[in-house]
């Protein structure tokens, strides 16, 4: 029994730890703009109001940024699927020297910071007239995305047995007719782990586009609340926190609703290693 | 015809072949050729030169950015795993409740890492909203200056950073406790080990191979992380706070140094590429 509660208690500490940051934010929020000086802080706002939201969703361009970001999250979850199950698709199907090497070789891409890149990149970007291009931003981020997304559904890919393109096979498939009918629809969970990835990656990104964009109105929301964080600071912490949240609640809705997916793509990664 | 070509394995990587060619492998090859030459940001570079790499290695300000980046990823891997294993063996308790732990973790390491360091500026802040100062000030402790001194900087980038990657670790090591057989315990339950004995001689063995790969993962991502450190403390005070990928951005952007910047960055690969190595390595002998 001592056991049981003492395991309740570290379960509410560990949980606190977590979502307080979340938890004040959210209260900051919903506060007015007089409240947040009110010392001792009230953690549920004696006054809730929404004023803060409407605020900056009327006065800055959380809308526009939010916009973008789902636009680049969109363009890189499809090109990376486009290039990645192919790929996938060849490792795990074909019989070919170094096969594993090569595996390493692409995963090995994973390990390298955007900033290493984004040197070089900002400054053909900047000869070639990219800069400010959304095409030449999502190359970039699928190309960061693809390494893992590979690596994730090459292990999907593998499940499933290959008996069953052998049996394709005699009735007379070709290689793409057995990839889209038999393997794709087969393969739907190790993709969805996949896309919630690239998903979750390419929502965070900030450096590539604080480097490669300069217009505000082509900003994602990573970059759109840094230059938020900058006009709000300390004069009005209400709005920069009802902003935060606006920025924050696409991923959390998503924790809330695909919470077995990423739980189950988190661990895919992992285990198959 | 059509067929025969889609017989051959690397007719299928030719698209990821194009794409991390041009956009990752090409840049790659020009940043290491950026470091040694003298270019800024606006002129055409020039000649071969190594004085990016002695002008770096000889001052006083790449060592700085050497000791952050260490104290900053070794910190930060230490209590991700740490932090990590003890909730991990909390959520196999499996009481009610060991959902919330996982959602709560979860949540965290969804949150972007700039919205991170905006949200943890607001933590830190010694305004009337900074709750983290308020509590220590119920517990009768002084104000402390989170962002303002270099030490006390550089431990707030760690918390905040500790904060969005334990998710991750956690629910690794939660997966890896999940697979151990259940029969190990019941023997050794049998054999009348005590909880303590069990852990140590069994989850603890069990786990390895995964804290392993876990703690090179989180040693290559807190390597690379600076997104949060950027929306803290953009790098300071001073320099105190400024980790190598930061130390790489400052000299291209701030300073316009393109050549030094780029020697930072392929001194960020070289050690990258010591990690990869080291997870190759384990990797192939867990095979």
């Amino acid at each position: 029994m001592i056991k049981k509660i003492s395991i309740y208690i570290l379960y509410a500490l560990v949980s606190m730890f977590f979502l307080l940051p979340i938890l004040w934010t959210i209260s900051l929020a919903l506060k007015t703009a007089s409240e947040i000086f009110v010392f001792p802080p009230t953690f549920i706002p004696d006054d809730i109001t929404f004023d803060n939201f409407l605020y900056v969703l009327n006065n800055t361009a959380m809308i526009t940024y939010l916009w973008n970001s789902f636009t680049l999250v969109i363009y890189t979850v499809v090109g990376t699927l486009l290039v990645a199950i192919p790929a996938a698709y060849s490792f795990s199907r074909f019989d070919f020297k170094n096969k594993s090497l090569l595996l390493f070789v692409i995963l090995s891409f994973q390990m390298i910071s955007p900033i290493v890149i984004g040197i070089p990149i900002y400054r053909y970007y900047s000869n070639l007239g990219l800069l400010n291009n959304y095409f030449g931003l999502a190359m970039v981020y699928i190309a960061i995305q693809i390494p893992f997304a590979t690596f994730l559904i090459k292990g999907g890919f593998d499940a499933i047995p290959r008996e069953l393109d052998e049996a394709a096979k005699i009735d007379g498939a070709s290689r793409i007719q057995l990839l889209h009918k038999v393997i794709l629809p087969v393969a739907l969970p190790p993709l969805a782990s996949a896309t919630i990835f690239i998903s979750i990656n390419a929502w965070s990104q900030f450096l590539l586009p604080y480097l490669l964009l300069n217009t505000t109105s082509q900003y994602p929301v990573s970059v759109g609340i840094l230059m938020t964080q900058g006009n709000f600071q300390q004069i009005s912490t209400h709005y920069l926190a009802a902003a935060s949240i606006i920025a924050l609640l696409p991923a959390i809705i998503m924790v809330f609703v695909l919470q077995k997916f990423i739980l189950r793509a988190l661990t895919a990664g992992a285990v198959k290693g | 015809m059509h067929d025969n070509i889609m017989e051959k394995w690397w007719v299928w990587i030719i698209p990821l072949a194009l794409v991390l060619g041009i956009f990752f492998l090409y840049p790659l090859l020009n940043v290491i050729r950026l470091s040694f030459s003298n270019a800024t940001i606006s002129t055409i570079e020039e000649g071969f030169t190594l004085s990016n790499y002695i002008y770096i290695v000889t001052g006083s300000d790449f060592w700085q950015v050497m000791k952050v980046t260490l104290i900053f990823v070794f910190a930060s891997v230490f209590f991700q795993l740490t932090i990590g294993l003890i909730t991990a063996l909390l959520m196999n308790q499996d009481l009610f409740g060991s959902s919330l732990v996982k959602l709560s973790m979860i949540t965290a390491w969804v949150v972007p890492g700039i919205i991170t360091g905006v949200i943890w500026s607001i933590m830190y802040s010694s305004s009337s909203w900074g709750i983290l100062n308020y509590f220590l000030r119920i517990l009768g402790f002084n104000q402390v200056p989170f962002l303002y001194t270099p030490s006390w900087a550089l431990f707030s980038v760690t918390l905040a950073n500790v904060w969005r990657g334990t998710g991750f670790s956690g629910i690794m090591q939660y997966a890896a406790l999940r697979g151990i057989p259940e029969q190990l315990y019941e023997a050794a339950a049998i054999d009348g080990a005590s909880t303590w004995q069990q852990f140590w001689n069994i989850t603890i063995p069990q786990l390895k191979p995964m804290l392993m790969i876990n703690t090179i993962l989180i040693t290559i991502y807190t390597f690379n992380t600076y997104d949060s450190i950027f929306a803290l403390t953009q790098g300071g005070p001073g320099n105190s706070t400024t980790v190598l990928s930061l130390g790489a951005y400052k000299q291209v952007f701030r300073y316009l140094n393109l050549g030094r910047g780029s020697a930072y960055a392929v001194i960020m690969l070289i050690l990258s590429g010591a990690f990869t190595i080291l997870y190759v390595n384990f990797m192939g002998d867990d095979q």
